[in-house]
């Protein structure tokens, strides 16, 4: 088991009490209840992380023209021209 | 020709914009050069001006929503295969001597240059021929 860590940590009044109701039912502390919850967020968000890859960037857009290509000289360009005329 | 083997290599937002676009001029060069960077052929790299640019790229010329743009560049971002560069103190002063040498590169460009400049990174991938004309840095242009 890895090292144990003490936090505090600041909870909406509302949260926090069905929390304690959940922890009365499930029969679990509420650092438990809290530590579950945590690692489910943290695995969901690394599986997003595997799911999307470049691949599914590639020609994922369809933009002819100018508009659909990328001249920093242009870009920049009418930026500062908005910029200077605002 | 330049060899590109195992060399850090920094990756303009042209070549980015090409590869996400199918109706790009030079997408199947783009794709092209992009297996080669899954094959680890070179050491692709990011600077933060890169990543900010391909975001206003999506968001003002390919009208894609913010939230929506922000993920598409974070696959760039947090791909372990890239290096994220930015800038410092160090390379403002470099774009600052840059520019007082009267570099021949739109200012935005001589940033890009102090940043990899700064960063050691040798190579840049460009669609943009300008960059040949630059010493400080050696260029492969996408064709």
């Amino acid at each position: 088991m890895s090292q144990l860590i003490r936090t505090t940590i600041t909870l909406p009044a509302d949260l926090y009490e069905k929390l304690r109701v959940a922890s009365f039912y499930q029969r679990k502390p509420i650092s438990q209840l809290i530590h579950e919850g945590v690692k489910k967020i943290l695995s969901q968000k690394k599986n997003k992380v595997i799911m999307m890859t470049l691949k599914d960037i590639e020609g994922k857009y369809r933009i002819t023209g100018k508009k659909g290509e990328f001249n920093r000289f242009q870009f920049y360009d009418k930026l500062i021209r908005k910029k200077v005329s605002d | 020709m330049i060899n590109l083997s195992e060399k850090r290599c920094l990756i303009d937002t042209n070549i980015l914009v090409a590869y996400i676009n199918q109706s790009h001029p030079l997408h199947l060069n783009a794709k092209k050069l992009f297996q080669r960077i899954l094959k680890k052929e070179f050491k692709p790299v990011l600077s933060s001006q890169n990543l900010l640019e391909l975001t206003a790229v999506l968001v003002e010329a390919f009208k894609i929503s913010k939230q929506k743009a922000v993920k598409d560049v974070e696959l760039f971002a947090n791909d372990p295969l890239f290096e994220i560069i930015y800038p410092n103190q160090n390379v403002l002063n470099n774009f600052f001597s840059l520019m007082e040498k009267g570099i021949s590169l739109h200012t935005v460009d001589a940033f890009l240059l102090a940043t990899a400049i700064k960063n050691r990174i040798e190579i840049i991938i460009t669609t943009d021929k300008k960059w040949k004309k630059i010493n400080e840095i050696k260029t492969v242009l996408l064709t």
